[in-house]
């Protein structure tokens, strides 16, 4: 049981270590000028006017809630795809996850349907402008 | 194995947070999230019952409500955007329109 | 459980499948067949939005025409399947996630009509109104489709989502008017309560699912009535676990665990079931989570407050029938001291006795509307609490009830049933007449709902006023408006079942009913006697209010006159309602039609007797016999065209005649 988790560990271990040694090794080797310039919270040539706590285009709600609908219904694809092989066999696959009888359409015809539904969604809003910045 | 008494806490815990939430808190995106953490609260139990059954009716049901929710969330922000569209405030103490 | 909701190609014919191996595929286009109505509407509500979206602007008369279609070909399948033999047993499609019977198709068929209506009367109230806005046809769709789910539910998870779906687009059609500061502070209103209550449903679930391990409306059934078996079952070694003394040390700890195993699904169930009962209470807002409803009425557009008063409340009472009268029906579960149904019957007087008061108070029509439908709310309620009593009461200790004592109160179970869907279709119906009404009066971004707004109507728009006055009657149960019969039907049901609690509160039911007449008949006296007002409020323009409201004043009179042949109708849908769909419940709609044909062959015979003739040859006709034979369950002709289930097909009769 626990060591089926080990690649997962592994995993975790090397992305830790890697971005620890990165890191490690631009503050050991990277040259260090502060001035006043650089310590300025924004390093683009011009000075910061005003507070950074402005409102928002309310723009941004817009754009945020219509990815907040779009990103989550991708979350239907990890199930279908995690049951893909048994979907597109028209028996039940045996012991060993082989597929003995015809290969069937049905699941991919099933996600595709979904996607319609999403695509009709996003040429509603493509078509209202809710995309569009200006 | 962590037993399901332990998860239960926790979706117990969530969901009463979310609860007096709703109820006690006045700005209406902290209404908002506590509605989100009731949601999520019952999906933990969800989870957590569908495996101490062992089966998966219950984490098909978690499913569909992170997409009930992520609706009901982006329907519910944009009712609060037209609203403070033209107001100053998020409280929701201030909507006095519609009274007896 | 699989399944596929969407816009998939039906295929023509439904055997197309039948007799060879049914493979996934084809069983799904077989199961959306069975569906036709609701993928239409599904279908129809993508279409209209991508209409919307490309359509030039200047079309919106088209996009009305393009709904209307739709609807019309949903009610088409829907009338088509309606009655008919096949649907008799209930069939379960997409696995059992959802359920086509008799009682989902009536359902169907009545949402539809609904939806129908406020389409019509929309479009002229929103462009009055200048906030004309494309998506409000696809969203009364969508609000349709989630109903539809709700009335087909098979499954917690269907449940849940119907609910959903039906409400998201309700929140969103209620704060749509953007030229006015109340509808969004309505919609935020019905957005909190709504929300809160979809997290106490959902967790509600999650605790039952958690109790008996299915989702399944006809497995959570069995399921429910083990959990307390098992809890029984557990007593005996709750003395072992309470004086340990004497007992040795493995067998105390044997009797721990049973205990904690008996006991531990019951202590999740019961809470469960309260929630999920709090949060449909929420939605068809009875006392006390009634809060919302008069601010959400009174700020919303009124055609959306029309689809709110009619639509939500069909959807949201089908949950309630099917959840709490059909699956959750347990003795422990319905009576004392765990049971439901006490404090709903409680709760349904207060509802009532609320409702009626606050709308005496109201110079608002639309809030003294709001106020109405919460009082008509504790009616029904009263009636769902008869039907679970008919189904679910225990009998008392040591009595052997005999079969015939059994069929009696499944018979009287569904014949409530029957009564709450006469009275929730003509409560729909006068509803929808008085909102069309109220969004008629007006214009220009201002309505006139305000009451002294209405003095004197009946001089100024003589035919507006009668209709409006039937539809009010029709709500007061005024005889022989719909809305009488509809309340003698539950009350008869409510006074059949001995408990002296539901006698009691039926008492009160009929007190509130003369409450009620005083703001009823005082608007309606403000209508007639009063002089009008100086000024012209004047009204929407276009055609459809008047024809909606012409519409519905004459389907009020229709199903109070054909009662008979309207309860009838609603008898077939709520045949066999606790039994889960199967061959048992075909049977029970076999038995209620010979039932019928019996009765009407000696009716024949009667007459034929008094004419002096031989008894008429109806009687030969064999139900079940001919499979392919369209459900017209034969009604007396005299009543025959009131009969088509209160919908549709009259209204858009209405709509040629008054165009």
């Amino acid at each position: 049981m626990a060591e089926s988790y080990l690649p997962a560990l592994m995993f975790v271990v090397f992305a830790l270590g890697f971005a620890a040694v990165m890191l490690g090794l631009t503050m050991i080797l990277g040259p260090k000028r502060a001035t006043a310039i650089k310590d300025e919270p924004f390093e683009c040539g011009s000075e910061p006017i005003g507070s950074p706590r402005v409102k928002f285009s309310v723009k941004f709600y817009q754009v945020a809630i219509l990815f907040l609908v779009f990103d989550i219904e991708v979350a239907f694809l990890y199930p279908w795809a995690s049951l893909f092989r048994e979907l597109s066999c028209s028996v039940p696959l045996d012991a060993a996850g082989v597929c003995t009888g015809e290969a069937s359409l049905f699941g991919l015809v099933e996600m595709l349907i979904f996607l319609a539904i999403l695509v009709v969604g996003l040429a509603y809003i493509w078509r209202k402008k809710a995309l569009d910045w200006a | 194995m962590v037993p399901i008494t332990h998860f239960l806490y926790l979706a117990s815990t969530l969901f009463v947070i979310g609860l007096l939430g709703v109820m006690l808190r006045r700005n209406v995106l902290i209404v908002l999230m506590s509605v989100e953490l009731m949601l999520n609260g019952a999906n933990i139990a969800l989870v957590a019952f569908s495996r101490f059954h062992g089966n998966l009716d219950g984490q098909v049901l978690a499913m569909f409500t992170i997409a009930v929710a992520a609706a009901e969330a982006a329907v519910g922000l944009a009712i609060v955007v037209s609203i403070f569209r033209s107001r100053t405030g998020s409280d929701i103490d201030d909507l006095s329109l519609l009274r007896d | 459980m699989t399944f596929a909701l969407g816009p998939v190609p039906l295929l023509p014919e439904p055997a197309a499948a039948a007799g060879q191996a049914t493979t996934a595929s084809a069983q799904a286009l077989v199961d959306m067949v069975h569906l036709a109505p609701m993928m239409i509407v599904g279908i129809w509500s993508l279409i209209v939005l991508v209409a919307d979206a490309f359509a030039r602007p200047g079309l919106r008369r088209f996009q009305q025409t393009l709904t209307l279609l739709g609807l019309g070909l949903a009610v088409l399948a829907a009338v088509g399947q309606f009655g008919h033999y096949e649907y008799d047993g209930g069939i379960e499609v997409f696995s059992g996630f959802l359920y086509v019977d008799q009682f989902a198709l009536l359902v169907d068929l009545g949402i539809l009509g609904v939806a129908g209506a406020v389409v019509l009367f929309a479009g002229d109230y929103n462009r009055s109104h200048r906030f004309e806005y494309g998506e409000h046809e696809s969203l009364v769709l969508i609000a349709t489709f989630g109903v539809m789910i709700l009335a087909h539910a098979g499954d917690l998870v269907a449940l849940f989502l119907g609910i959903e779906t039906m409400s998201i687009a309700v929140y969103v059609m209620v704060g749509a008017r953007w030229n006015s500061r109340q509808s969004p502070e309505a919609a935020l209103k019905y957005f909190v309560m709504g929300a809160f209550s979809s997290g106490l449903l959902l967790m509600g679930i999650a605790l039952v699912y958690g109790a008996t391990g299915v989702t399944g409306l006809d497995q959570l059934s069995h399921e429910v009535s083990t959990v307390f078996t098992k809890w029984r079952a557990a007593q005996d070694y709750v003395a072992v676990v309470e004086a340990p003394e004497g007992f040795p040390a493995g067998m105390v700890d044997m009797a721990q665990d049973k205990v904690a195993l008996g006991i531990a699904p019951a202590a999740l169930l019961i809470p469960g079931v309260l929630l999920v009962l709090g949060a449909l209470l929420f939605k068809v807002s009875a006392v006390p989570f009634h809060m919302w409803t008069p601010d959400a009425y009174e700020g919303a557009p009124s055609p959306t407050t029309a689809f709110m008063a009619a639509g939500v409340k069909i959807g949201a009472f089908a949950a309630l029938l099917k959840l709490f009268v059909g699956t959750f029906i347990v003795g422990s579960l319905v009576q004392a001291p765990y049971g439901w149904t006490s404090v709903v019957l409680w709760l349904a007087a207060a509802t009532m006795i609320v409702g009626n008061l606050a709308a005496v108070r109201q110079t608002n029509v639309k809030r003294l509307l709001a106020y109405s439908s919460v009082a008509h709310v504790g009616y029904l309620l009263v009636g769902v609490v008869a039907a679970a009593s008919f189904y679910g009461d225990r009998p008392a200790k040591g009595y052997l009830p005999t079969a015939d004592e059994h069929a009696w109160a499944s018979n009287a179970g569904d014949t409530a049933v029957a009564s709450i869907l006469y009275y929730l279709l003509a409560y729909a119906v006068a509803t929808l007449g008085a909102f069309a009404c109220v969004s008629w009066l007006g214009r220009d971004k201002k309505e006139a709902s305000a009451a002294h707004e209405w003095s004197g109507l009946a001089q100024r728009h003589p035919g507006i006023a009668l209709g409006m006055t039937v539809c009010l009657l029709s709500l007061m149960g005024m005889p022989p408006m719909g809305g009488f019969f509809g309340k003698l039907f539950v009350f008869r049901s409510a006074f059949e079942h001995g408990s002296e609690a539901l006698r009691i509160v039926v008492v009160i039911a009929v007190v509130n009913s003369v409450i009620g007449a005083v703001y009823y008949l005082r608007l309606i006296v403000s209508m007639y006697f009063r002089p009008p007002l100086e000024r012209d409020l004047g009204h929407v323009e276009g055609r459809g209010a008047p024809v909606v409201l012409a519409a519905a004043a004459a389907l009020s009179v229709l199903i109070g006159i054909g009662a008979d042949a309207m309860m009838q109708r609603c008898r077939l849908a709520s045949a066999g309602f606790r039994i889960p769909p199967s061959e048992a419940r075909a049977e029970r709609v076999d038995e209620l039609r010979a039932q019928w044909e019996q009765r009407e062959a000696e009716a024949d015979r009667k007459a034929a007797q008094e004419e002096g003739q031989q008894p008429g040859q109806k009687a030969g006709q064999q139900p079940g016999q001919q499979p392919d034979e369209k459900a017209q369950v034969e009604v007396p002709a005299a009543a025959a065209p009131s009969a088509e289930g209160g919908t549709p097909p009259a209204e858009a009769e209405a709509l040629d005649d008054g165009g």
